[in-house]
């Protein structure tokens, strides 16, 4: 038992050491860890090597002759001009060998067909045809045929064959085509540029729900209403009590209170947001080949995802800035620093004089309950964009409460939110509960967001999870996931209740080895690998097979305890059998499924987990004692155990002491 | 791990060297040329059966191999990680644009190996070129027969990671490159191919018994 939980301990430090932060995992390492594993690639290996062997007689070999030949080939073509490099090698190589008339045609040639091989270009005979149609090729450099030396007269050239090269084409196009051409010309580059992103067309920015929020545009400060257009330059302020949605295009900025922000600039390829003071939740959503980037003075930070949350505060120390990377990535550039937050990574900073100072590290726990993030959580998946961190975490929905009705109850007048009174707009009262308010028009457009890497990420599936608590360990019940593209399970597990959707774990969490499996109906597993006393918090995955998440649990909690000792085993020889008693585990019936009363003449401490072989078995939990006949002569050692049995493992969950005893 | 070759690997440096001086120098690009072919071309030819196709496809993956190296255009980390990706991608486009020319041989095979494939000797003949054909003569060499069920049973993906590591021999870089994965990733897939392949032994022996 204590080597098989050495070997365990050892298994999990190695897959705890398997981080996202680790950018090189040694290869092998994992599987050098699991005896079976290493077996089986060893197996594999010596398949390998005799099919390697049978192969060396197959054709899996190259001719030498195809060798040498493509091997000519490709050192010819390595040693030929390349269109930008040598252009004149090829046509020096011409009027070297062809009369002036032949250079002339050869030079022409040249200027369309396609780039030569050295040895194509040798003869003038083996030129294409004089008029060839025109093939996108790189301009070769024209050169002239050398002047004779000693001042001899130049002979006329013979233009026969430029003139025939160059004639007109037989079809003019008429002035009404030529029009045309020239209109669907403009069209094409009009719209090309266009979808290249050449022109690039601001996002319509305007104010959302807004409680307690000034403009201040041009030096002039007006309350900011719901609906509000806003522009380049524009500020936004909101009050300690406050709050302010910003729309920018398909993607959204909350303000919570006490925070300020400039649109620097809403360009097509550029958004670019100041963030002054406080804290906002973006959610950048720019154009196709457009970037969002917020600045907080000198430091930039780059959506390349879509969420994150930045929160700038005013400390003893200085500036302090805050980013907690929601969904993907966001980089961070500032003089003298160049670095990326990894999705559910944090990052903070104290700005002043000097380069900033970077923190890094995981999103802790206390995150996943922060009402601001929740709240803006919620509101990100009723508009349907993805969650990143908080997919699948119970983001506590308010059940009825007093949600401000989503349509600011449309009344014929319109409320032309006049000036810089108090009535912050057509929203409903600032309840303090949830901070970011329900947007009061939800947009129809469900999911606008480009992404940098596209996740063909279906739905997320929904799984079940039971804990149950018991001596020696945690037995893990999930529910089993019907859908498509199913391909295994892994139950993951941390001592924070951040378990983010993905594989390899982060943010600490490790996977259970014993909860993979392939076989979508095996949904139970023992975790044996926990201290005692420790919570531990829980979740369930169903993966496809490229290891992206398709169904998930919510994250739960449970501590075990130690594996209980059921003291002495009692041992007494009788005619023709031996009798052993033990105290019966009082433990809850649902850890429990069977005792093993295992022995080895080895093993001082045999265990069933370690092989040892059991001498009697019994399912009913009151069980104190039992009868073995027929035990082999000699001396041994026995324990009792209590077994709970699961579909994917077992752990021991009582036990006696192991005691001596020689059999007749 | 499983090479035909004496040189199992080109040190990091000295093929970085060689492909920076490739783009002009004839020596440099033939030492890469003299390395890599016969493992390309057995990597290919292991894959689509015919000695003809093999050559061709490896003359194409090398004179795209120069043609981005006398550009400049080379931005990969292993240079023989990404020509395992090029002969890749040059096998799927064997396959698929190639429909029309299934060799006889290969239907043949394909007729061989199942009775009821008379109807549709053309399909079958398919599944054999690509990975299938590298699978199954991996799956011919192994000892157990429970082994080599298990293999089968496997998800595509894992098994092609098994094959390429214990069939290929290809090094970590070179498997990378072809499932276009970091280290770390193809890490995590080994170790997942090998423990589902433990458990579809698992099974097979179950369901033996």
């Amino acid at each position: 038992m204590r080597r098989d939980d050495t070997r365990r301990r050892r298994t999990r430090k190695a897959v705890k050491a398997v981080t996202p932060d680790q950018t090189v995992v040694p290869f092998d390492a994992s599987v050098a860890l699991d005896a079976d594993l290493t077996k089986l690639a060893a197996e594999l290996s010596h398949g390998g090597a005799r099919a390697a062997a049978r192969r060396r007689r197959d054709l899996a070999v190259p001719s030498p002759a195809f060798t040498a030949t493509l091997r000519a080939r490709l050192a010819e073509e390595l040693l030929a001009p390349t269109a930008s490099a040598a252009p004149a090698d090829a046509a020096a190589v011409t009027t070297q060998t062809a009369s002036p008339t032949d250079a002339v045609v050869a030079e022409a040639a040249a200027e369309d067909a396609p780039p030569a091989r050295l040895a194509d270009v040798a003869g003038p005979a083996e030129l294409p045809a004089p008029i060839a149609l025109p093939v996108a090729s790189p301009r070769r450099k024209r050169e002239r045929p050398a002047l004779p030396q000693g001042g001899a007269t130049v002979a006329p050239v013979a233009v026969a064959a430029r003139v025939r090269l160059r004639q007109m084409p037989r079809i003019l196009p008429s002035p009404r085509w030529t029009a045309l051409a020239v209109a669907a010309s403009i069209i094409v580059a009009v719209f090309g540029l266009g979808r290249f992103g050449e022109i690039s067309v601001p996002p319509p920015v305007r104010a959302g729900a807004v409680a307690g929020a000034s403009l201040v545009r041009d030096g002039v400060t007006s309350a900011l209403t719901f609906g509000a257009q806003l522009r380049e330059g524009d500020e936004i302020r909101v009050a300690a009590d406050g709050r302010a949605t910003i729309e920018i295009g398909a993607g959204v900025v909350r303000l919570d209170g006490e925070s300020a922000i400039r649109l620097t600039r809403l360009g097509g390829d550029l958004t670019l947001v100041d963030q002054l003071a406080g804290r906002a939740w973006h959610r950048a959503a720019p154009a196709e080949g457009g970037r969002y980037a917020v600045r907080t003075e000198s430091v930039t930070w780059t959506a390349l995802g879509t969420a994150f949350d930045l929160d700038r505060r005013t400390t003893t120390r200085g500036e302090r800035v805050e980013l907690l990377a929601i969904e993907h990535d966001v980089a961070l550039t500032s003089p003298g620093l160049q670095s990326r937050v990894m999705e559910g990574r944090r990052a903070v900073l104290l700005l002043g004089d000097a380069s900033p100072i970077l923190e890094t590290g995981g999103v802790d726990g206390a995150a996943l309950t922060d009402p601001w993030l929740l709240a803006n959580a919620r509101e990100d998946r009723d508009l349907g964009f993805e969650l990143g961190i908080f997919e699948g975490v119970d983001l506590g929905d308010p059940t009825p409460t007093p949600v401000p009705t989503a349509v600011p109850t449309a009344e014929p007048t319109p409320t032309p939110a006049a000036t810089a009174e108090a009535t912050p707009g057509p929203t409903a009262t600032p309840s303090p509960t949830p901070r970011p308010t329900a947007r009061p028009t939800p947009r129809p457009t469900p999911k606008p967001t480009p992404k940098p890497t596209p996740k063909p990420t279906p739905t997320l599936g929904a799984l079940t999870l039971a804990l149950t608590g018991c001596h020696g360990g945690v037995i893990v019940d999930w529910s089993a996931y019907g859908g498509d593209a199913f391909n295994h399970y892994t139950v993951l597990r941390n001592t924070s209740p951040n378990i983010p959707l993905a594989y390899p774990p982060q943010a600490g969490a490790i996977a259970l080895e014993s909860s993979y499996t392939t076989n979508a109906s095996l949904t139970s597993t023992a975790d044996a690998e926990v201290d005692p006393g420790v919570t531990y918090y829980y979740r369930a995955l169903a993966f496809d097979a490229d290891d992206r998440v398709i169904a998930a649990s919510a994250v739960k909690a449970k501590a075990a305890s130690n594996v209980m000792n059921l003291g002495e085993l009692g041992i007494g020889p009788m005619e023709t059998a031996t009798q052993f008693d033990w105290t019966p585990y009082p433990g809850p019936e649902a850890c429990f499924s069977t005792y093993k009363l295992v022995f080895s003449n080895e093993d001082p401490t045999p265990s069933y987990l370690e092989g040892s072989s059991a001498a009697w078995a019994g399912e009913l939990q009151s069980t104190g004692s039992t009868v073995v006949g027929e035990l082999p002569s000699g001396t041994w050692w026995f324990r009792l155990q209590a077994i709970r049995f699961t579909q994917l493992g077992k752990m021991v969950v009582a036990e006696t002491a192991p005691a001596s005893y020689t059999v007749p | 791990m499983v090479s035909d070759l004496a040189v199992s690997r080109l040190d990091a440096d000295r093929e970085r060297s060689l492909v920076e001086r490739s783009r002009s120098d004839a020596s440099a690009f033939a030492e890469l040329y003299d390395f890599y072919l016969p493992r390309i071309y057995g990597f290919i030819a292991r894959r689509v059966g015919e000695r003809a196709a093999a050559e061709d496809l490896t003359a194409m993956t090398f004179e795209r191999a120069l043609g981005t190296l006398r550009r400049g255009d080379f931005r990969n980390e292993s240079f023989g990680g990404w020509l395992y990706r090029v002969a890749s991608n040059a096998i799927v486009d064997h396959v698929r644009h190639d429909r029309r020319t299934v060799s006889l041989a290969a239907g043949r095979a394909a007729k061989a190996g199942d009775a009821q494939a008379t109807e549709e000797p053309r399909e079958d003949a398919l599944a054999l070129i690509g990975d299938e054909a590298a699978t199954a003569a991996f799956t011919a060499a192994l000892d157990r027969d429970v082994v080599r069920r298990a293999l089968t049973r496997l998800p595509d993906a894992q098994r092609r990671v098994l094959v390429l590591k214990f069939f290929d021999g290809l090094e970590i870089e070179e498997m990378c490159g072809v499932l276009g994965c970091s280290r770390a990733t193809f890490a995590v897939r080994l170790h997942r191919a090998l423990r589902a392949l433990r458990d579809a032994i698992a099974e097979e022996s179950t369901d033996a018994a």
